[in-house]
């Protein structure tokens, strides 16, 4: 997929050029660029990142103002005038927003999957859609800003300090991912979805702009047909999806889930003389897989289905460039087969839709646990505050519990402890609004799984193939629908998604819409006791932990040797994951040279 | 004397639940568990059970209290909540499902009553079983026996007799299977893995 980039200040000579070739794998058509002089006196400078499904030039300039986006927009009809062939998109849009008295209002409005970044007036913008689908890291250095759809891209300023955020590890290694606007290196941050930076005169604020918890409707409505509605949503998604890619049909990732067959539904429907292409992964015969229940949505829907089997044998050798254009580490082992799935996928399409969302924004998994927490309260010899917020962080099962063990003490002393942790969910738990605690996980979920790891999961790996990925159950549209719900059509009882099930139920098989929640269960547990033991054992050894210094070589080595005692919830394959992820993250990112 | 502290002990949970706000839920757990002595709350609460098994969890005497008030609430609100009964192997244990069934306190949950105790087929599995008086008052335990012969005489065999770990896992496959599968594998509990992903 494309990408977008660049830097207003002072002006720096060819950084825009370095910045492109640091993202070059997501270039594969080339790139173009914008830039010049500010009202201000400032140099604005702003690349985009050519694929197949966006050959028309996404940036525009007029006079000091200039403006670019990577990604899609929805509703640039609403913004800017009327349809005229001969003007691009970023035109009609810049042009609109010369005409507004508040620009920032009309960049707030739009909608879709992507990021933009507008130098309108002495004023420079940059903007994340409201779902956050797409991805934009930015910092301030030596008063100039400086933007990119990777990390890796904003080193191409030499002068930029390339220093690690050592107290961002343990979230690392609770949540599998860094959550909220904080990234692993000290000074960058990403932007948050809905999110909008105005950066003036050197200085940068943030601003969020798209509130899903002001959505919240606590009570039902009488005569309200909510699962009508959801349909009603998720058919405007899907068909803004499809008109992006019109002449090449996309393709759609199918897991045997409601989320994903309910994506597929839709949009064979919408497209009924087309056979949509499908990619599925499994993992070999020996482990559990969803075949039986995707089997059932290619019947169907009479899809093109192609099957990926993945061993580690298959994707070794690539595993350090996944590593490398994951960009901020993400352990969740997903991140393989999306990567893989992607570059089939990329053969066939251009775009590819996806089942993202159908958890965070209608009730998944997680929220039963939390609300039977709530019901016992803290627990004996617990404080009576941040418990909630605790078991939010078991909840994700990764290495909370063995972060003591695990990292270097002095580092996790330094990095706050788990204090630190649970500041940082203080202010989600703590909000006014949601008031109803089910609305409230649900925000949390949508903010932070969805928005810094699902959504930036698939956007890494579908765009190093040049693949949009999109995913219709994760838009404005649906979250404002989701929210507008009350928390009971959602979360029926014990039945998860229950809106989103009643909105599908004629489309996607009962075997599919009954069955409890699977997940992508990646083997790795059974890979690091196999196929990737000696490749885990070298990367993890105990030379190479003590080397780092930031992890205790005694207890990587009882992951690695699966002792049962002393490893709090065991689970030692994704652990060893989530290591194994971040030594060849820090690797390539920060020990190695980038530019 | 040298207490221990921490132990389970049945009073973890006297207090009422700080956000104890259950009024007319419209959620409910995937399942109520119901177990025979207000300890084994403690101790399955305390090793997070209820987590990991998506469940309320209550004694047989409606402790902690404000979950069984919850519990009317999810049972009244979603009539299909299944309930778990999980006993001691003993003359009172195999009764207890009947019991709770009659009783007025638990009138709500009559008619969705499983029982998931130690059965009494599942004791002849086991040849050096822990056999603990009814009352501990009254005498010591023993290893082994004819199972017919000791629960005549007043014994059981605890459920929790393997040890937390073994019975988490054992009990963590028995609720989501809804079905008994206690006894054979407590004998042969090693620590299996059993992972139940909620995340």
């Amino acid at each position: 997929m494309s990408c977008l980039f660049g830097y207003c200040g002072p002006p720096a000579e060819g950084l825009l050029a370095r910045m492109a070739a640091l993202l070059a794998h997501r270039c594969p058509l080339g790139w173009e660029q914008v830039g010049g002089v500010t009202a201000s006196g400032d140099y604005a400078e702003i690349g985009h990142g050519l694929a197949a499904w966006n050959r028309q030039s996404q940036l525009a300039q007029r006079d000091h103002d200039r403006l670019g986006y990577g990604g899609v927009l929805f509703n640039l009809d609403d913004v800017a005038m009327p349809n005229d062939p001969t003007v691009g998109n970023a035109e009609r849009l810049l042009t609109a927003l010369n005409r507004c008295h508040a620009p920032e209002s009309g960049l707030e409005a739009l909608t879709g999957a992507f990021v933009l970044a507008a130098q309108l007036g002495d004023a420079f913008y940059l903007l994340r859609d409201p779902a956050g689908v797409k991805v934009i890291y930015w910092t301030v250095h030596q008063g100039r800003l400086l933007f990119a759809s990777e990390i890796k891209a904003l080193f191409a300023d030499r002068t930029l300090p390339r220093r690690m955020r050592f107290g961002a590890l343990p979230e690392y290694l609770t949540f599998s991912f860094v959550p909220g606007a904080g990234t692993l290196f000290e000074g960058i941050e990403e932007l948050q979805p809905g999110s909008i930076l105005h950066f003036r005169h050197g200085q940068a604020r943030v601003r969020r702009h798209f509130c899903c918890e002001e959505w919240e409707v606590e009570t039902p409505s009488l005569g309200s047909d909510y699962p009508a509605l959801v349909r009603a949503a998720l058919e405007q998604s899907v068909a803004e999806c499809l008109a992006v890619s019109p002449n090449r049909p996309p393709a759609v990732f199918l897991s045997g889930g409601i989320d994903s067959s309910a994506v597929l539904a839709v949009a064979a429907r919408q497209l009924p003389k087309t056979r949509l292409p499908t990619f599925s992964a499994h993992f070999g015969a020996e482990y559990a897989r969803e075949n039986d229940f995707v089997q059932l949505m290619v019947d169907r829907y009479h899809t093109d289905h192609h099957w990926l089997e993945i061993r580690p044998g298959g994707f070794l050798e690539q595993l350090r460039e996944i590593i490398w254009r994951l960009d901020d580490p993400i352990g969740d082992p997903v991140t393989v087969p999306n990567y893989l799935l992607a570059q089939a996928a990329s053969q066939v399409a251009d775009v590819v839709l996806n089942g993202a969302g159908g958890d965070p924004c209608f009730g998944g998994p997680k929220n039963i646990p939390m609300l039977m927490a709530r019901l016992y309260g803290p627990l004996p010899g617990e404080p009576p505050t941040g418990w909630l917020e605790r078991n939010y962080l078991r909840a994700f099962q990764r290495c909370y519990q063995d972060l003591g063990a695990l990292l270097n003490p002095a580092l996790l002393r330094e990095a706050g402890g788990e204090d630190a942790l649970i500041a940082l969910l203080e202010p989600y738990f703590q909000a006014p609004q949601p008031r109803d605690f089910v609305n409230k996980l649900m925000s949390i979920n949508i903010r932070l799984k969805g928005a810094n790891l699902i959504l930036v999961k698939v956007e890494k790996m579908s765009s190093a193939h040049g693949l949009l990925a999109l995913p219709p159950l994760f838009s404005r549209r649906i979250i404002e629908t989701s929210m507008s719900c009350p928390p009971g059509v959602k979360l029926t009882g014990a039945v998860e998604k229950s809106v989103l099930k009643k909105a599908v139920w004629d489309l996607v098989p009962e075997a599919i819409i009954a069955r409890p929640k699977s997940g992508m269960m990646v083997p790795v547990r059974f890979w690091f006791q196999g196929e990737l033991r000696e490749y885990g054992q070298k990367l993890l050894s105990r030379q190479q932990i003590q080397r780092g210094g930031l992890f205790n070589p005694d207890y990587v080595e009882r992951l690695l040797n699966y002792e049962m005692e002393g490893v709090p919830g065991l689970r030692h394959g994704l652990k060893l994951w989530m290591l194994m992820t971040f030594l060849l993250w820090h690797e390539q990112m920060v020990a190695a040279p980038i530019a | 004397m040298h207490p221990i502290s921490g132990l389970a002990d049945g009073k973890a949970f006297r207090q009422p639940t700080p956000t104890a706000d259950f009024q007319d839920p419209h959620y409910a757990p995937e399942r109520i568990l119901i177990v025979e002595r207000d300890e084994l709350v403690d101790l399955l609460v305390r090793n997070r059970f209820h987590l990991t098994a998506k469940a309320a969890i209550v004694s047989r005497t409606g402790y902690p209290e404000q979950v069984f008030t919850a519990c009317q609430e999810f049972l009244r609100n979603h009539p299909h909540t299944p309930v778990q009964v999980v006993h001691d192997a003993s003359l009172q244990g195999f009764a207890l499902t009947a019991q709770l069934a009659a009783d007025p306190q638990w009138r709500f949950a009559g008619s969705h009553l499983v029982d998931l105790g130690i059965s009494r087929t599942a004791l002849n599995n086991g040849s050096r079983l822990p056999w603990l008086p009814t009352n501990p008052a009254r005498r010591a335990g023993v290893f082994g026996g004819n199972p017919v012969k000791r629960l005549r005489a007043g014994y059981r065999v605890p459920i929790d007799y393997c040890g937390p770990k073994p019975l988490l896992n054992v009990l963590g496959a028995a609720v989501v299977a809804g079905t008994l599968l206690l006894a054979p594998e407590i004998l042969n509990a090693s620590g299996a893995e059993v992972e139940i992903d909620y995340g």
